[in-house]
């Protein structure tokens, strides 16, 4: 209950710190008591209502105030602070530039970390859209995945109360579509609900949301593609054949889907569409569609999942022990009734999708948010320390300030007004970096920014948070350091300097210990992708490209391949089920004699044609490869690769002529091949079996010959052309699948490389600051060094020694650190590139050898500085 | 003698003819002022003149222990000293003589 006999609470407190009364006058008593007598007298409401009048009251008073007081000392400091920016140029520069640069820094990978953020939020419903998503147990662990069953949609929202609608997504394949002389193969087809418009915010440019895929024979298409295939002309109510067979009507125009979209499709069919395709049956024992949710509320979410579970395992099992057959398949298979069972669904919010679903981005959000902090970080140390380096100097000031009355109060304020005044010119400056440096930036992140992106009211006050932010941490050292001098002591000119310069050396320890970190980090990750780049794939990747064949293509796979072996310019032909650098189809259903059988070994799965091993030029080490002649070899002869054997505790040779069966093949073991990388080399091979299945291709893999490759993809494009004159031709290369695997490194290891650049530079510029300091304070002790005969060499070294010994020092912390941090990035991949002791002596001695160019420059100056001036100095 | 401002005279007034009755302080001084002059006083309106009348000795205040209907807060009373009373007594000699030979202010059409 609440306390109605007492005054509200905040209005008590406002009084009590904005009235300037005290305690003197009773007034808390005073108040408490008016209030009680009116609340009695004319009930609570109009006794509240007269409290807060009274507190009112109080503050135009304590405002005008404040405002009198402040401004008079604001324009002094920030005059002052002005003066002081302006008297030491050199200081000021370095200051600024240091500090816009890490900002800069800062903004950058704001705007990048606000982007990533940005996912999916742009739905009108985003906070109550989620994917459905499923978990369940392999045997090998939970395995998690975004795909539910198939007639589960509608079911949902009837049954589930806490669900308001339900928008099931389903792919058709690639689909070959054709409208007047243009035909291409689309893949980013979707089959959804009509009431998609509705769920998600993704508005049509023509047509009527409501409608647009309400009826059979409807489509939906982006602005881009209708541009690809009408050009100019308005493309309503013009018609798309998918698959020669399938005419469709356009009734919508999509307006672009967001870069910051995780949901992206190119053209919308009606969801009926893929069960005419004969690709999905209405059931709730598969999963193989994707379908988002929109409940009521958010709460919802916690109490809808396990609904859904119950419901799909009661209406699943119904369905199973209804069909004999299927009910007969799940006893005989224990692991696939287990992961029936075991099915878990679960509602992910639609903002998290990109950032916690199987991409993870937020791993990267916290690794450049971290990197992008330090380079600040360096950047605010500089200021530190030339602040407090200057200490000595200000401090008559600070001395002088105390006497004629100001409090410490006033004094922490003035230096942080500083700080802040330092931190918003750099904050300026920074802006037009960042202007500059966008589009770079772009490419090295794969983003599409604009400057526009730093209006947005979220980007000003990330970058008003980034000035605040070091501003106070740049000028928290000298606000509260110096404001603690007692002014006697410093009049008199005696002030203990020894912990301040602990500090600035702890802090160009720091500095330093960042930037090395930077430059080991960089100098693994560049070696990690270049041995990636140049590990032994176990065959020859040069010159390989591929041809997916989609539709009815595979049909004329034999023509196709007989004409191209023709050619001179075509040293060899194959066909798989899967690209070829990426074969991702396992399985655990694996058996062979004398295997045990509970043991369930989980081995990758590709079909091919005969000449798989020869085209792509990989090594047998026993048995034969696949023979045309021996016609027993189709369907019914393993390829396996050396891991198997090793499974199956034979050696290779002994393993030939085994018994294999595997994925509903049944044969025996022909050939052992070397282990290839069939995937990304991020991965360890594993246990592969290869099996000759011409029903299974849909991939022509061709090895060009020696000679031009122009006129290579020349030949096989005529001849695809002769082929398949109703295809389009489409080809990747397979270095291009290279390029593409190890992007994300090479993203990671560019921008290491321009952070640790930066960080050098921007500790670099401190140093120079803090040495040409040093270097001025010693001016007097330099000049009766050289008259009483020291070398210019011998000055030098006694100026260099010290920040050389700092410099040193920090390799102490960043070897650690950096071996830490880089095992712990290398642990990812399955071939690495240990990490070389040499790396650290280079980053170290890099650092130190830059450090000692930047202070070497202040201290020869320093050194040849003829001493009667410096003697007469002060 | 020093003149006291007009709020001055009607805080010394109030404090003197509630110092004996109910005790003068914060809330019986505004509730008597607000009642005479029927508009709305704030606490700090009271507050000022007091702190002034007690820096000038006219008024002496002493605490009072802490009172349950208060929320167990003190209140802090005030007592005119004699200096008060002297000062009270001018104005009310001064007040006199400034109206003795004033004209009639009374409205012509009022009977």
């Amino acid at each position: 209950m609440k306390n109605t006999a007492s005054p509200p609470r905040l209005a008590r407190w406002l009084l009590n710190r904005f009235s300037g009364w005290g305690d003197d006058f009773g007034a808390a008593g005073d108040f408490e008591e008016f209030y009680r007598d009116l609340a009695a007298e004319r009930g609570i409401r109009k006794a509240r209502r007269a409290c807060w009048k009274q507190v009112g009251a109080v503050f135009p008073g304590h405002l005008k105030n404040v405002i009198l007081w402040s401004d008079a000392m604001l324009k002094h400091y920030l005059r002052v602070a002005g003066r002081n920016l302006w008297k030491h140029k050199g200081y000021s520069f370095i200051n600024i530039a240091g500090l816009a640069m890490g900002m800069a820094c800062a903004f950058l990978v704001l705007l990048w970390v606000q982007d990533e953020l940005s996912y999916d939020r742009f739905h009108a419903d985003a906070g109550t859209l989620y994917r459905l998503e499923q978990e369940s147990d392999s045997g090998q662990g939970l395995f998690r995945h975004a795909a539910s069953p198939y007639a589960l949609g509608p079911i949902m929202k009837a049954e589930i109360p806490e669900i308001l609608d339900a928008v099931r997504l389903a792919s058709p394949g690639s689909l070959l579509a054709r409208a007047g002389e243009k035909a291409f193969f689309e893949s980013r087809v979707y089959a959804a609900d009509p009431q998609i418009f509705r769920q998600f915010t993704f508005p049509l440019l023509k047509g009527d949301p409501a409608t647009a895929l309400a009826l059979p024979g409807t489509l939906v298409v982006t602005e881009e593609t209708a541009r690809k295939y009408f050009g100019e002309a308005d493309p309503m109510g013009k018609t798309v054949i998918f698959n020669d067979a399938h005419p469709f009507t356009i009734t919508g125009i999509l307006k672009t889907i967001p870069p910051n979209s995780s949901l992206s499709f190119d053209m919308l069919v009606p969801f009926d569409f893929v069960k005419t395709l004969g690709k999905y049956t209405d059931s709730l024992t598969g999963s193989d569609i994707t379908t988002f949710v929109r409940l009521y509320a958010q709460s919802g979410a916690a109490t809808a999942a396990p609904k859904i579970t119950r419901l799909v395992m009661d209406r699943a099992l119904s369905e199973v022990q209804a069909n004999h057959e299927a009910a007969k398949f799940l006893q005989s298979n224990p692991a696939v009734l287990r992961r029936f069972q075991s099915r878990t669904f679960l509602l992910r919010p639609i903002v998290d999708i990109h950032l916690y679903g199987s991409r993870q981005a937020i791993r990267n959000v916290a690794i450049y948010s971290a990197f992008s902090l330090s380079i600040l970080l360096i950047a605010c140390i500089n200021f530190m320390n030339l602040a407090t380096a200057r200490s000595a100097v200000r401090s008559r000031e600070i001395g002088l300030r105390k006497v004629v009355g100001a409090q410490r109060k006033s004094l922490i304020g003035q230096f942080y007004g500083e700080s802040l005044l330092t931190a918003f010119l750099a904050g300026a400056a920074s802006l037009v970096f960042v202007i500059f440096l966008l589009p770079p930036f772009n490419g090295l992140t794969g983003k599409m920014m604009g400057p526009e992106v730093l209006l947005k009211a979220r980007s000003l006050l990330g970058i008003l948070a980034v000035i605040l932010f070091s501003g106070i941490v740049a000028g928290s050292y000298p606000a509260l350091f110096l404001s603690a001098f007692r002014p006697v002591k410093i009049l008199q000119g005696r002030l203990g300097g020894a912990r301040s310069s602990v500090f600035r050396k702890t802090m160009v320890v720091l500095q330093f210990g960042l930037s090395i970190l930077f430059l080991i980090g960089f100098g693994v990750v560049l070696r990690q992708v270049d041995y990636m780049r140049a590990k032994n794939l176990g065959y020859d990747k040069e010159r390989m490209i591929y041809l997916p064949m989609r539709d009815k293509a595979p049909l004329s796979y034999a023509a196709f391949k007989e004409r191209l072996l023709k050619s001179p310019c075509i040293a060899g032909v194959t066909a798989t089920r899967h690209p070829p650098t990426a074969i991702t189809a396992n399985s655990a259903s694996a058996d062979w004699d004398g295997k045990n059988p509970d043991a369930r070994f989980t081995i990758s799965f590709a079909s091919v044609d005969f000449d798989f091993p020869e085209t792509m030029k990989i090594e047998m080490i026993a048995g034969r490869t696949f023979s045309r002649t021996a016609a027993s070899d189709i369907r019914r002869a393993f390829l396996v690769n050396e891991d198997v054997p090793k499974l199956m505790g034979l050696d290779p040779v002994s393993a030939l002529g085994r018994r294999f069966v595997f994925r509903g093949y049944e044969g025996t073991i022909v050939g052992v091949m070397k282990n290839f990388h069939y995937r990304s080399v991020r991965y360890a091979t594993e246990p592969l079996a290869v099996v000759v299945d011409p029903k299974e291709f849909r991939y022509a893999v061709i090895r060009l010959a020696a000679g031009g490759i122009p006129a290579s993809l020349e030949e096989v494009q005529k001849t695809w052309r002769q082929v398949y004159p109703q295809y389009p031709f489409e080809f990747r290369f397979f270095d291009q699948d290279f390029d593409l695997m190890y992007r994300q490194e090479e993203r990671l290891g560019a921008f290491i490389k321009a952070l640790s650049v930066l960080a050098v530079f921007i500790a670099c510029l401190g140093l120079f600051g803090l040495a040409s300091y040093m270097a001025e304070r010693r001016t007097k002790e330099i000049g009766v060094r050289k008259i009483l005969g020291a070398s210019p060499s011998s000055i030098v070294l006694l100026l260099s020694k010290e920040f050389a010994r700092w410099v040193a020092a920090a390799n102490l912390f960043a070897w650690p650190a950096a071996y830490f941090l880089m095992d712990k990035w290398l642990r990812q991949f399955a071939y690495r590139q240990e990490i070389a002791g040499w790396l650290f002596v280079a980053a170290g001695a890099g650092a130190l050898a830059i450090a000692l160019a930047t202070v070497s420059f202040q201290a020869i100056r320093a050194a040849h500085a003829a001493p009667t001036r410096a003697l007469k100095y002060e | 003698m020093k003149l006291m401002s007009r709020k001055e005279e009607l805080i010394l007034l109030a404090v003197w003819k509630l110092q004996d009755a109910e005790g003068a302080y914060g809330v019986t001084i505004r509730e008597y002022i607000e009642r005479l002059t029927g508009i709305t006083w704030l606490f700090g309106a009271i507050y000022g003149p007091l702190a002034r009348l007690v820096r000038n000795g006219l008024v002496e205040a002493w605490e009072s222990d802490p009172l349950p209907e208060r929320g167990g807060r003190r209140k802090i009373l005030y007592r005119l000293t004699e200096d008060g009373k002297d000062a009270l007594r001018a104005a009310k000699e001064l007040n006199a003589s400034l109206w003795a030979d004033a004209p009639s202010l009374v409205k012509d059409d009022k009977p």
